[in-house]
């Protein structure tokens, strides 16, 4: 990753911690990704300075094509910039291989995607599983984080089910659940509620809201759609690759708990 | 509770898609079943050949050095005298007592034998046994082959009998008294047809040798004369009765064989003179033991200093390696051709799966699986359609092999008059089961592996994008 020679404007949000302040979740500065599509290359973000708090629910917001979910797999180390500095949870991510990359997300950031990515062979309990196996938690613990995990988003019942047998709704918690179960420090999720009818995307809205304020997780969430951006701490609108400035967002003094689908 | 480990994800997988899992598994199946019939059949070719060569030549020959390459055409200079003495340090030796089971001398000579006054005659290479332990001999069947032991034509006891091949008996005209078959009928043996005449002074030691008094009356047995050159370079005749004619099962020692006891050899090639003989024959108990009971014998021929040399059965029968190689080829061709079949069907089935797979790819790698897992995943899967294929073919293969072995067919080998149990010899060493499963599960985990190695290097994003 190269620091550009750009004059930078400064970070939406704030670059450095204030006293008192936990440091920034996320810290992307001057950031640039392009792809390229035979000979053509498409800018996808121009120079993105971002400052995202922890303990915050994130929302990156724009159309379809702005370069939010680019923005969101640079955030989640599962893509590299072009330029710019990229700092995920006090760590330069540039630097890192592709192995210590993958250590990275193991242990600390949770996805959640859009089409739920459930592995259609193993149970909603296996599904949950696998990245405490992945992370080598032993058999006891993994037992209770997993029942514990499903149990908070209303799936105790449905343990032994495959993804075939659940909802779109419930396949999302099972989603959610494996995101939270290894307690990481920043989750992300992309469009989340896209594949979801509004009744169950609002259920969701409302359980990831609940989850992250239980958690004290960072959370990052790609999206438009306006029911998120409702219960966000902070929305970011992109257009066209470049950060927009965030907009304000409801006071929420108090999220009640969600009604399960 | 069902808790994953390495093998289950994998194994779930491979049961993902039944139906292109069976089509990949039925061609490893297919495949480890024809490596393991033939190389069974072949092993059972290699087997029978091997135990018909033991039972004629023993597994070891002590003679006297360069016999093999030089003595056959001279026989008689080649001979062992004190032949008594090496069976007697042979047969108490303590190491050797448990792994020999026959230790027996022979005497082979050339000659000619007739009926000299019908003008029949032929050469023939004549054998000195002793009867009973050629019988022993022919008892030995370590691979347990579904035959009958068959017992010599020569008579044990008997020092006035010979027995002929059939193919001898054939051109003495010998057919109806041995009760020889495919005999050509309305044959007469003219007298001397378009022979030359037995010179005057053989004549008279025929008639002088078939008048001896030592010789017992004819009780309805055909007679033969038989010439051969003492050691001397002199002319000697014995008159015997023919006990039987026998089939060798080819067709090439059916004419020319002819077997006589050891004492009516040594008198026909060495008259008066100390006996000799041209072998000692040794057969064991386990072909297993050969190199230790060479290595023992020729100790032993040292601690002596007998001028003596221990030849094994593959030197002295060169077409066992021969046709061992033979099969050796076409069983390497034919894993080849399978080999090829599986390799290209394994790795079309795994990069089918990788490409079905690749936003599962996608979300394992976001969850901080490495490429190192991600490879080891498709390798396991691979591999795991290669165990199950492999030991589906091994059990379908006994299946058949049992099947083949208890079916009662014959066949009948090249060069040979005589059919043998057509059988499989699946298990009799490990090597053949073991090496083919081992061949074909290396070749599905190769074709495994650049479908795994491509898998690991697809970049998360564009994994997670794969439509």
């Amino acid at each position: 990753m190269t620091r550009t020679n750009e004059t930078r404007q400064p970070p939406v949000g704030q670059a450095e911690p204030r006293p008192g302040m936990s440091r920034p979740a996320v810290v992307v500065h001057g950031v640039h990704k392009s792809y390229r599509s035979g000979t053509l290359d498409t800018p996808v973000l121009r120079g993105v300075d971002l400052v995202i708090e922890t303990d915050q629910l994130s929302v990156l917001s724009g159309p379809s094509g702005s370069g939010k979910t680019t923005l969101l797999n640079l955030i989640g180390c599962i893509d590299r910039p072009d330029r710019g500095d990229l700092t995920v949870l006090g760590r330069q991510v540039g630097a890192l291989n592709d192995n210590q990359l993958s250590d990275f997300r193991r242990d600390h950031i949770g996805f959640v995607f859009q089409n739920f990515n459930l592995l259609p062979v193993l149970t909603a309990y296996e599904n949950v599983e696998y990245p405490l196996l992945l992370a080598g938690v032993p058999t006891d613990e993994r037992k209770r984080r997993v029942k514990a995990a499903l149990d908070q988003v209303g799936l105790a019942a449905q343990l032994r089910h495959y993804p075939s047998q659940l909802s779109g709704g419930q396949r999302q918690r099972v989603a959610i659940a494996r995101a939270f179960v290894k307690a990481p420090a920043l989750i992300l999720a992309d469009e989340p509620t896209a594949n979801l009818d509004s009744e169950n995307g609002a259920a969701i809205v409302a359980l990831m809201r609940t989850l992250q304020r239980q958690h004290n997780v960072a959370f990052v969430i790609s999206s438009h759609d306006p029911q998120l951006k409702a219960h966000a701490d902070r929305v970011y609108p992109i257009r066209d690759g470049r950060l927009l400035p965030p907009e304000a967002t409801p006071v929420r003094a108090e999220i009640a708990a969600p009604s399960l689908v | 509770m069902f808790s994953l480990n390495s093998l289950a994800l994998p194994l779930r997988n491979v049961m993902r898609n039944r139906r292109r899992t069976l089509v990949t598994l039925i061609t490893l199946i297919v495949g480890e079943i024809a490596l393991l019939i033939f190389g069974g059949y072949a092993n059972a070719v290699v087997d029978g050949m091997q135990t018909g060569i033991v039972q004629q030549i023993g597994h070891l020959q002590i003679q006297r050095k360069n016999y093999f390459l030089l003595g056959t055409g001279s026989p008689m200079d080649y001979g062992i005298a004190d032949y008594r003495k090496v069976i007697a340090a042979v047969e108490a030796d303590p190491q050797l007592k448990n792994m020999v089971k026959v230790t027996t001398p022979l005497l082979q000579l050339q000659g000619i034998a007739g009926d000299f006054n019908r003008g029949v005659s032929r050469t023939v290479a004549g054998y000195g046994y002793v009867a009973a332990d050629q019988n022993r001999m022919r008892e030995w069947n370590e691979y347990r082959f579904p035959i009958e032991p068959k017992k010599i034509a020569l008579p044990e006891g008997q020092s006035d009998v010979v027995s002929l091949g059939i193919g001898v008996a054939r051109t003495l005209r010998l057919c109806d008294a041995l009760t020889v078959p495919n005999c050509p009928k309305g044959e007469v043996a003219d007298k001397n047809p378009g022979g030359k005449a037995m010179p005057d002074d053989i004549g008279a030691l025929t008639e002088l040798e078939a008048a001896s008094p030592n010789l017992p009356a004819s009780d309805g047995q055909p007679r033969l004369d038989v010439l051969a050159a003492t050691a001397n370079g002199a002319p000697n005749v014995i008159n015997a009765r023919v006990a039987a004619a026998e089939s060798l099962g080819v067709k090439e020692i059916d004419d020319s064989y002819m077997a006589m006891p050891l004492e009516m050899a040594q008198q026909l090639v060495y008259g008066r003179d100390t006996p000799q003989v041209t072998s000692i024959v040794l057969q064991l108990r386990s072909t297993a033991d050969i190199d230790t009971v060479r290595a023992r014998l020729t100790r032993i021929i040292q601690d002596h200093g007998w001028d003596l040399e221990v030849l094994d059965y593959r030197t002295l029968f060169p077409a066992y390696d021969q046709t061992r190689g033979l099969f050796a080829s076409i069983f390497g061709f034919i894993l080849l051709l399978i080999g090829t079949i599986v390799l290209f069907s394994v790795a079309n089935t795994m990069s089918t799966v990788v490409m079905e797979r690749t936003v599962e790819i996608g979300t394992l790698r976001s969850m901080g699986m490495r490429r190192a897992g991600i490879a080891r995943q498709f390798l396991s899967e691979g591999l795991i359609i290669g165990t199950l294929g492999t030991v589906l073919g091994c059990g379908l293969a006994v299946l058949c092999a049992l099947a083949i072995n208890s079916a009662g067919f014959t066949w009948t080998p090249p060069n040979s008059i005589e059919k043998i149990p057509l059988v499989v010899h699946m298990f009799n060493t490990p090597d053949l089961i073991v090496g083919s499963v081992a061949a074909l599960l290396l070749l599905a985990a190769i074709s495994s592996l650049l479908p795994a190695y491509r898998a690991a290097r697809i970049p998360v994003v564009e994994a997670l994008r794969h439509v």
